[in-house]
């Protein structure tokens, strides 16, 4: 067999990797046959693949996904989202871009209670954009809206690309959750404040706001509301792992959808099963690939290597934040968020911990480069559900988008700077975590 | 008639077991919930949820493979022609169906080296190669349902719809049956 220098064996693993990607075969083939060729190569046995995909797929931190991917569709069938997003729309008065400003607030509060981008512009864009459109507002502009708001739903917790993170990259789920909460409400307020700008001359009605129909939205929805608190509430006081808060909030959705709100049945009950079974599924095969993948990269100390590589030329963090991000940006163009998470920690996080960066710092910030690919093509899954809701092409809501993604890229960028606000959070409560 | 029934099960047979296993983890974590709470918890809860997770996965991946929901970058041939699409998504699976092929060998081997040396889990006390058929059954039935999808494409001639599209509809509709108001 011949001697593979570390150098060779991230050759051919991205080699292979890449020309795998390229023919359209899955990801998690991809990632898979590149690592069982450099096993090969190297000549260690395959059948290591089988004990990382046993010690992978039985982590209880894992559990979570499903648990809240469940929880979503229960939710929408029980009834708790669009009462959730009815409170939010109530909020936010007849300013400039009001009903703008309530989808971002929406996608706050879904994301409260839905760990997956599409999933929240997909519960907020189907009530807003049709309000949106009706009011005067333009039907691409109001789709780019949602594509774009859905992206927070991603980093505020709970956040499925952050279990994937925590997982990958073994650092607290708990801890991540909090640090999402400030990110998500400043790219929320960066947000509103470009509609602010954007809708100032825009004679548009918001909606009509009076004090009864604020009340009655918050009774109807007091049960909605209850949702996050329970989730979050149980997970910041320490009660609950992310993994039981959200087997929590199944059986929370299940009771209020079938004896509160009695919109969930049988069919559509059995229906979220189905529909969290595939998609769980495929997402968490992946993970058993992807760590294989990472175990090869960290066993033969690649991301040293890219350090070092690094180092070479930008001695400064910033500069490296700089590429790392304008990176990130770039892959979630083309590639699916959670793919990118699994693919990119096990070599970006050591690097970064190299150049003094906190793991929970870089997690949000990777996780908010991957709420922007939501909403940029030609990949953008955020993008293609906004648009199958408003009937109008990718290309008009991508213009439309374009200041949007600025903004919350300017927010990202002042996460970078100011660590703080990420990390506020999670050390204030590191005693109950 | 009979026989539809059957060929019917057998194509929707990992959904029904991944169903079972999803409610039962879910049970079971929210027994060990409950029982934790009232200072009565069991040592076996979580690691035969656990055991029940690894099950629903990889089963559900087989699922993913029958719908054609596995995640791919197709950007690159937004331009090219339908067959240039396909030749390559055909080269593509068929890669796909050796690796899934390879797994399921050293996973049928796993299991043979565990019945030889044999492991007993810690809580449950159960021989982990039980545990272990997991991998040679499930990535099988995932080569099985990879010649499958690609008979019912290119022999056949049935369009298989996306998943995410089709889900995408259903929310649409359950949105419109849940008394979702006109807004205008």
């Amino acid at each position: 067999m011949l001697e593979m220098t570390p150098t060779m064996i991230g050759i051919v693993l991205f080699v292979v990797f890449f020309i795998l990607l390229l023919i359209g075969s899955p990801i998690m083939v991809a990632l898979g046959i590149a690592t069982m060729s450099c096993f090969y190569l190297l000549d260690i046995s395959i059948s290591i693949m089988i004990e990382k995909a046993f010690a992978q797929l039985t982590a209880f931190p894992l559990m979570a996904l499903p648990c809240f991917v469940l929880a979503g569709a229960l939710m929408e069938a029980s009834g708790i989202s669009r009462r959730l997003v009815h409170v939010a729309e109530n909020i936010v008065g007849p300013i400039p871009g009001g009903l703008a400003i309530s989808t971002a607030l929406s996608c706050v509060f879904f994301g409260a209670i839905s760990g997956s981008g599409p999933a929240t512009t997909a519960a907020v864009g189907m009530l807003m954009i049709p309000a949106m459109t009706c009011r005067g507002y333009d039907k691409a502009y109001a789709a780019a809206t949602t594509a774009t708001a859905g992206g927070i739903g991603i980093i505020i917790p709970p956040s499925i690309p952050m279990v994937i993170y925590g997982v990958t990259g073994q650092q607290s789920i708990s801890a991540m959750f909090m640090g999402g909460i400030m990110p998500g409400l400043l790219i929320a307020l960066s947000l509103s404040v470009m509609h602010f700008f954007l809708c100032r001359n825009l004679k548009a009605e918001g909606l009509e706001w009076s004090k009864a129909a604020f009340r009655h939205a918050l009774v109807d929805g007091f049960w909605s509301i209850m949702a996050p608190v329970i989730i979050l509430g149980g997970i910041y006081a320490g009660w609950f792992t992310p993994t039981e808060a959200a087997v929590v909030a199944i059986v929370y959705t299940v009771l209020v959808g079938v004896f509160i709100h009695r919109e969930l049945h049988f069919k559509s009950f059995m229906a979220s099963l189905k529909t969290t079974s595939w998609l769980t599924g495929r997402v968490l095969v992946l993970v058993f690939t992807a760590a294989a993948f990472g175990y090869l990269l960290t066993s033969y100390q690649l991301p040293k290597y890219i350090a070092d590589w690094m180092l070479g030329f930008a001695s400064n963090v910033y500069v490296v934040w700089l590429m790392v991000v304008i990176f990130l940006l770039f892959l979630g163009m083309f590639m699916e968020t959670l793919a990118i998470i699994m693919l990119v920690t096990p070599v970006l996080l050591p690097v970064m911990t190299a150049f003094g960066v906190d793991p929970i710092h870089f997690g949000v910030i990777l996780v908010c480069c991957c709420g922007i690919g939501f909403s940029t093509p030609p990949l953008g899954e955020n993008m293609f559900v906004a648009s199958g809701i408003a009937n109008i092409s990718l290309e008009e809501i991508s213009v439309k988008a374009l200041p949007l993604v600025a903004v919350n890229i300017f927010a990202i960028g002042l996460l970078v700077v100011f660590p703080a606000i990420v990390t506020w959070l999670p050390n204030l409560m590191k005693d109950t975590l | 008639m009979f026989k539809k029934a059957v060929l019917a099960f057998f194509d929707h047979f990992e959904s029904y077991l991944c169903q079972i296993l999803l409610v039962f983890f879910v049970v079971i974590i929210f027994m060990q919930i409950v029982l934790r709470a009232i200072n009565q918890s069991l040592p076996w809860t979580e690691e035969i949820a656990r055991f029940a997770f690894i099950w629903f996965i990889l089963f559900g991946a087989c699922y993913a493979t029958r719908l054609c929901a596995l995640n791919r970058v197709t950007v690159q041939f937004m331009k090219a022609p339908t067959w240039v699409l396909n030749s390559f998504l055909l080269v593509g699976d068929l890669l796909w169906l050796g690796f899934a092929g390879v797994m399921a060998w050293y996973g049928y081997l796993a299991v043979l080296d565990l019945q030889e040396f044999s492991y007993y889990t810690p809580a449950l006390d159960w021989d982990l190669g039980y545990v272990y058929l997991v991998f040679p059954v499930s990535f099988t039935l995932m080569c099985i349902r990879i010649v499958q999808v690609n008979v019912m494409k290119y022999i056949l001639k049935i369009e298989i719809a996306d998943p995410d599209q089709e889900s995408m509809k259903e929310s649409q509709k359950s949105l419109a049956d849940g008394g979702g108001e006109q807004v205008c």
